[in-house]
């Protein structure tokens, strides 16, 4: 499946064989037209090169991997690692790491590009196709909608960057390789103005802002569909067979929707194996891959049409996004999709997901204000049990139903999918042994660092288990016990009982986010913190991670309790209120994406191009300095050090909170781009505007050569650069953890990276999110 | 500090709820009980088999959780959930002595001293009948062993993963069993402190265990209702001895014969059984054992050889919009039918829906609550608290009750109870002499102011159990209503009674009514103009009918009189009544509120609750009454007139 990431790869299979070349390209061109401001010069050719793979792909089967034919060409690569920095605005790495944590979060690239494409499509109906801007229409929609369409455009230009990077590294020899979030950054202010200004803020409330206000245009987008629906039933009542294709649209453009069948699963793991190592995550995509390919067979002439329209553009060169939506063909697609997703969609409207923290004892966790939390109390277990199995068995049935019909999920209800889970409140009379539960959503979990508040001036003493994540998801998951004064009344028994309370994961989300509460009491200081500091001994924290002693449900193949570790947001500081944001990632799509290339939905492919591209692109991007980051070069090997250093202090200032909303500020980029005018091509905005220069720091090139040559055999031909080469750059990065330090990314180790999460080192930097993402056994 | 009372008979000769606890006196054939209604029963086993009770222990307050006989027979001791410890003459069944250490429910017997720091709270005990070691098994998950004599710890032993609800030692206190809520049974040895054998035997969690002298066959009981005689020496030989009807939470062996031939069950239900065990021998003898432990077994019995039959436990209750009486619904699907006030069942309604009788018996009546009521025991317990009891006023006439002098006072619900309740207490008496004399005229007084005991109108039968307990629910000195004028219980009452109830009881000092602010307009279809709009004031129970009276006098007859439209914002319910007056108003205005037309019967706080409804002050229209709206106000009497109670 890799060559299939390559436009190239789509190229070629419009040579060799028509159908698959239309059903690819129709992909591409909805999805990516926005996306590329690629030079297509270069393009064809590498299409031709993928091309061979891709022919023997049946849509229904995998496809072979490609040959890596055409001589890599690595010159570009040297300097910078083919990865996109965000450029820092001002203390905004808050914001950075947390946008970049949710780029490579797997499918929610997809799941973004997609809500746009409906959003769009939804701004087009009500201003009658008047303008439609890459941006959902700002000035009528709800800023949720606003955020939605920012986010795409910031997915949009990273991956545009990465790929154009990839595909003519020589470009960037110079500058870096970077993108300003300026946009979204000023959306995010629209929505809170608390981000007005340059203050330092917590990272992990940005990401639930976000987060919930994406949740929010889902349900505007699901609002409108279901009354458009309404209005169209007679339409949709027609026949089932359009509802089928607008389903597999749907699902391509949900992205990464999980449903496979399970030969083509095999197949496709095989055959990925068989070229590189490929994560076992990466199965669910290639799952809707298959679906979505099944479902594109199916899909009218008109696509095919939109596809070769596509290649042209590609061709061309540039389009931009305006274009693309006003092709018929997409537009098309998105009316065809709306009432489908309509039908498809449940109806069941979904509060929006962020919501405050919620204590219970020590633990918090974030709930969403779910109004369907329900509370039953069962005398005879036995009945719970059952009622339990039963629930568990639709509940399961739901998630192989989501599985296997992409169609059904629409994209509107992949974020809740992907971050949002259920935790069981169970609570058991001691006396009769009956259990009443009450299930909450969450969004992410808070564990505390150290062990109690009172134990914090005896750091030094805590047991070995206090360091480990385990141990605190234990306290998060620990059993409390109602006693004493404070009796439970049991309804069984009819007398207050002493009970047990405990907190289980009944249904764990694809990505769990761990907050690691890094504050405890200091009590002595009256500051705006209520005497919290930060405590910077980081937990052990594990790459893999089983939440199987806290679920309810036994670990099961369709969804397994097992976790791996593939994003961290570290923060250095040594307060609370002040600090600097990095994003540490471990990339691992980047081979799929080429799966899901080859593989011939329309848009899915299209995003998944996208993605390896964008990928591509972001490898590229490590090197991209503004100012701030070309001074930190120096000092590179030590990323705390550094950061601590480059921090300036000047431009933090201190914002109290409210006493609720307790996080670790950070945002200090060492300087503001304006600020660094001096330094040379490093202003954020040039590079921004024209494309980022690729600034290569002698350091980060030596990174990117040997990343480069432990790959596969990189030589330097001439400028030709295939896709097919740049995938493989990319490819080089698979597996390896990305520090994303603002508009600088490099390597880091996993060495290095291990020893910044473990409790021997003692320094500032410490993780503060840990984001986990389901791994399918 | 509070103050509860049990509705219930004189003689309570089933129990009413689960049994908790059971001990077996071989010498005499007596079976004690240990009840969730509080009451420690004395049965005769061997004879009588129709009619097995012999007794009641009554002074505890709350679930009787464990008892244990010892001295041969002579004494009992109980633990229960209203924190004490009792010492009771086993043969003769009186209390000897409670013990007030524990702070929180007392769950097993312990002979060692208190938990020592232990945070988790300790659901079974044992003692080796040397008395050298003792077991606990709590929350902890571990056994922890203990010498009785010095106190000392000695091992903690692990192995559970979860409460340990059930212990046994052999008689050197070598060995133990324990049953844990994780389902399974553990063989320890204490000599090597470890766990020597687990025994899953039951599905669910085990709950009681008995084991033979020899300590080779364990039986077990538990949540999943099940007993089984497991083999200790070869655990795959286990017999299932009989199923239950509920969770099994004691067991007692009948040890007259060895093999052992029978034995009690007590559970969740207040029935308790007695299962022979004489067919484990031909069993055992026969070789035919189920040693397919996944294969459902068949019970060894089916049909019980002895039933101590319970009665049914209230497990339902509603309290009417009156504020006095309440439906309950027992384990029977019994309706009946009770008089708070009078502490009594009115009525036994036999089976029907609850649901049902409760809205056909739906007043709309408002009275605020002044009593709260607990199903603890299986009886009806309620429970007085300063904070509410005496909010609820209501007219002698609306409770059923005439006064001497004809009239129609208000009375207090919950200030009429505790006179009724301490009725025989001296101190409440009110005699000729003052107080300093009154023990000096006790013996006289007390027949000759007969009619000055209590609160005139009515007693409570003098077996109710008048219990004062903390807040959280200890209780603190329960004794039997009639019993109050003993010299003792007068002396302990003197100490118990808080302040609250001395002021209503002794002192006499009634408490206030609640007033009610509301605003009386004209309606806008009699097209007079609202001049001012007075907030006025009246008892929560005013009846509507006086404030038709008030509208009457003082507004429309001045308005026709002097046209001055100005109305007085005396009191409503200071006006003096007039039959001509309160008929003539009731046939020329009406009432009304949010639209509706009022009932004249209804009180201020009823149209408030029921009609108002909204916050802010309760706000009266009147207006002239036309012939349209007699029609409704019929229908709308007939839908929500009151009721009235007839008093037994």
């Amino acid at each position: 499946m890799p060559g299939l990431l390559n436009e190239g790869g789509v190229v070629a299979a419009v040579v060799g064989s028509p159908v698959k070349k239309s059903k690819l390209s129709l992909k591409f061109f909805q999805k990516k037209d926005t996306k590329r401001a690629l030079d297509f010069s270069e393009a064809p050719a590498e299409d031709n090169d993928t091309a061979e793979p891709e022919e023997t792909t049946n849509h229904d089967q995998v496809v072979p991997m490609p040959c890596p034919s055409s001589p890599l060409t690595c010159e570009k690569h040297e300097s910078l690692v083919p990865f996109v920095g965000l450029n820092n605005l001002g203390n905004t790495c808050y914001l950075n790491s947390i946008l970049q944590v949710l780029y490579y979060c797997p499918g929610f690239k997809e799941a973004i590009k997609s809500l746009c494409l409906l959003a769009k499509l939804k701004d087009k109906q009500q201003e009658d196709g008047a303008k439609n801007e890459g941006d959902t229409g700002e000035d009528t929609l709800p800023v949720s909608m606003e955020l939605l369409g920012s986010f795409h455009s910031i997915i949009s230009s990273v991956e545009q960057l990465q790929s154009s990077f990839l595909l003519n590294p020589e470009k960037y020899s110079d500058g870096e390789l970077a993108t300003p979030p300026r946009k979204l950054l000023n959306t995010l202010r629209q929505l809170n103005p608390m981000y007005e200004g340059y203050l330092q803020h917590d990272a992990q409330e940005v990401l639930q802002c976000i987060l919930a206000n994406i949740q929010e245009a889902c349900d505007n987008i699901k609002k409108e569909q279901t009354d458009n629906q309404k209005d169209s039933t007679l339409s949709n009542g027609m026949g089932e067979s359009n509802h089928e294709d607008d389903g597999s649209s749907n699902g391509q453009l949900s992205g990464k929707r999980k449903s496979d069948t399970e030969a083509g699963n095999s197949k496709k793991r095989a055959k990925s194996q068989s070229k590189s190592k490929k994560n076992e995550e990466n199965v669910p995509m290639t799952r809707s891959k298959r679906k979505s390919s099944s479902g594109i067979t199916t899909e009218s002439s008109d696509q095919r049409n939109g596809t070769e329209e596509k290649e042209q553009e590609k061709d061309r060169g540039s389009t931009t996004e305006e274009e693309k939506n006003d092709s018929p063909p997409k537009e098309e697609g998105k009316r065809t999709r709306r009432g489908k997703l309509g039908w498809l969609k449940p109806s069941g409207k979904q509060p929006s997901i962020f919501s405050k923290f919620r204590s219970m004892g020590r633990i918090t966790s974030h709930v969403g204000g779910r109004g369907e939390t329900k509370e039953k109390s069962d005398c005879s277990v036995q009945e719970k049990q059952e009622k339990d199995t039963s629930e568990n068995e639709s509940r399961t049935q739901e998630v192989k139903q989501s599985l296997e019909k992409n169609k059904e999920q629409s994209g509107l209800d992949v974020l809740k999918w992907m971050f949002q889970g259920q935790l069981v409140l169970r609570t058991r009379c001691l006396e009769c042994e009956c259990f009443t539960e009450r299930r909450e959503d969450f969004q992410d979990i808070s564990v505390p660092v150290v062990e109690s508040i009172s134990v914090f001036d005896c750091q030094s003493t805590l047991s070995d288990d206090a360091e480990t994540l385990k141990w605190a998801i234990s306290q998060f998951a620990s059993v409390e016990r109602i006693v004493g004064q404070d009796k439970y009344f049991c309804e069984t028994c009819h007398h207050y009982t002493e009970a047990e309370r405990s907190l289980l994961f009944d249904k764990t989300p694809e990505v769990i986010t761990i907050h690691l509460k890094c504050f405890a009491a200091n009590g002595s200081e009256m500051d705006p913190y209520a005497g919290l500091s930060k405590v910077n001994t980081p937990l052990q924290t594990p790459l893999k991670l089983s939440l199987h002693e806290w679920c309810t449900q036994p670990d099961s193949p369709d969804r397994s309790h097992h976790y791996e570790l593939f994003a961290v947001v570290m923060h250095s500081g040594v307060t609370i209120s002040s600090g600097h944001y990095t994003t540490c990632i471990r990339m691992m799509d980047l081979h799929r994406t080429t799966l899901r290339l080859q593989s011939q939905d329309e848009d899915q492919d299209r995003d998944r191009e996208d993605d390896t591209k964008q990928k591509k692109e972001e490898v590229p991007r490590t090197e991209y300095d503004d100012g701030e980051v070309s001074f930190s070069l120096p000092g590179r090997g030590q990323n705390v050090a550094r950061v601590s250093t480059t921090i300036s202090m000047s431009s933090k200032s201190v914002s109290k909170r409210s006493s609720e909303g307790v996080g670790l500020l950070g945002g200090q980029r060492s300087i503001t781009s304006y600020e660094l005018s001096n330094s040379n091509q490093t202003n954020p905005e040039k590079v921004s505007g024209s494309a980022s220069r690729a600034a290569g720091s002698l350091l980060q090139n030596t990174v990117k050569k040997e990343t480069e040559e432990e790959g596969v055999d990189a030589m330097d031909d001439g400028t030709q650069v295939s896709f097919d080469v740049a995938l493989r750059n990319l490819l080089d990065f698979e597996g390896k953890w990305m520090l994303f330090d603002d508009s600088e990314v490099r390597l880091f180790e996993e060495e290095d990276f291990l020893r910044a999460c473990s409790p021997e080192t003692c320094s500032t930097s410490t993780p503060y999110l840990l984001f986990y993402k389901r791994v399918s056994q | 500090m509070q103050v509860s009372y049990v509705i219930r008979d004189e003689v309570e000769k089933y129990n009413r709820n689960g049994v908790n606890a059971l001990q077996l006196d071989p010498a005499l054939n007596r079976l004690f009980t240990a009840g969730r209604d509080s009451i420690i029963r004395i049965w005769s086993v061997n004879q009588h088999k129709q009619d097995p009770y012999i007794a009641s222990m009554e002074h505890h307050t709350d679930w009787v959780n464990d008892i244990v006989l010892c001295c041969n027979g002579k004494t009992l001791i109980s633990a229960s959930s209203d924190t004490t410890v009792k010492v009771w003459n086993a043969h003769k069944g009186f209390c000897m002595s409670t013990l007030r250490t524990h702070k929180d429910y007392v769950k097993a017997l312990a002979y060692a001293k208190d938990k020592d720091g232990n945070k988790d709270s300790i659901y079974s005990l044992a003692m080796n009948q040397m008395g050298t070691v003792i077991v606990s098994g709590s929350t902890e998950k571990v056994l922890r062993v203990w010498d009785p004599r010095t106190c000392a710890k000695l091992m903690k032993l692990k192995g559970h993963t979860d409460n340990v609800k059930s212990l046994l030692l052999n008689r050197d206190g070598t060995q133990c069993l324990s049953g844990s809520s994780d389902g399974t049974i553990r063989l320890w040895s204490l000599g090597q402190q470890r766990c020597i054998a687990t025994y899953r035997v039951h599905d669910e969690g085990v709950w009681a265990l008995q084991v033979n002298e020899a300590f080779t066959h364990v039986y077990s009981g538990g949540r999943d209702r099940k007993i089984y005689c497991t083999d200790l020496r070869s655990p795959d030989i286990r017999v299932l001895i009989c199923e239950e009807k509920a969770p099994v939470l004691k067991m007692e062996l009948d040890r007259s014969a060895d093999p052992h031939s029978a034995i009690w069950v007590s559970t969740t239900k207040s029935t308790v059984n007695k299962w022979s065990l004489k067919g484990i021998l031909n069993f055992r003898a026969s070789g035919d054992y189920d040693n397919d432990c996944s294969a459902p077994l068949t019970p060894l019995c089916t049909q019980t050889e002895q039933v101590i039959k319970g009665g049914a436990s209230i497990i339902q209750c509603h309290i009417l919009n009156d504020k006095r009486h309440i439906l309950t619904k027992d384990t029977n699907n019994n309706v009946a039918y009770w008089d708070v006030l009078k502490a009594c069942k009115v009525e036994d309604l036999g089976k029907m829906e609850f649901d049902e009788e409760i809205k056909k018996r739906f007043k709309t009546v408002y009275v605020p609550n002044w009593f709260s009521v607990d199903l603890k025991t299986g009886m009806l317990t309620i429970t007085l608290d300063e904070s509410d009891c005496f909010a609820a006023w209501v007219s002698a006439k609306d409770a059923g009750f005439t006064s001497p002098d004809g009239s129609d006072p208000k009375l207090n619900l919950g200030g009429l109870l505790l006179q009724a309740l301490l009725e025989y207490w001296p101190r409440t008496h009110i005699n000729p002499s003052d107080d300093e004399t009154e023990l000096n005229h006790g013996m006289n007084g007390e027949h000759e102011s007969r009619i000055q005991k209590g609160n005139g109108y009515f007693q409570v039968p003098p077996h109710t159990p008048v219990i004062f307990g903390e807040a959280g629910g200890r209780t603190l000195f329960r004794l039997l209503c009639r019993d109050s004028g003993g010299e003792t219980e007068s002396m302990l009452l003197n100490e118990t009674v808080p302040q609250w109830v001395i002021d209503i009881t002794v002192d006499k000092n009634m408490p206030k009514f609640n007033k009610i602010p509301f605003y009386l307009q004209p309606h806008s279809s009699s097209g007079a103009k609202t001049l001012k709009k007075d907030r006025l004031s009246a008892s929560d129970m005013l009846q509507v009918r006086k404030v038709m009276e008030h509208v009457y006098e003082k507004i429309i007859n001045l308005d026709s009189e002097s046209q001055t439209g100005a109305a007085s914002a005396e009191k409503p319910s200071e006006q003096k009544e007039e039959e001509d007056m309160a008929v003539l108003a009731e046939e020329k205005i009406e009432l009304l509120c949010q639209d509706q037309v009022l009932d004249p019967n209804m009180d201020l706080r009823t149209v408030k609750h029921f009609i108002w409804k909204s916050g802010g002050d309760l706000t009266l229209h009147y207006r002239q009454k036309s012939t349209e709206t007699n029609a409704i106000q019929d229908e709308f009497v007939s839908s929500s007139g009151l009721e009235k109670f007839s008093i037994a």
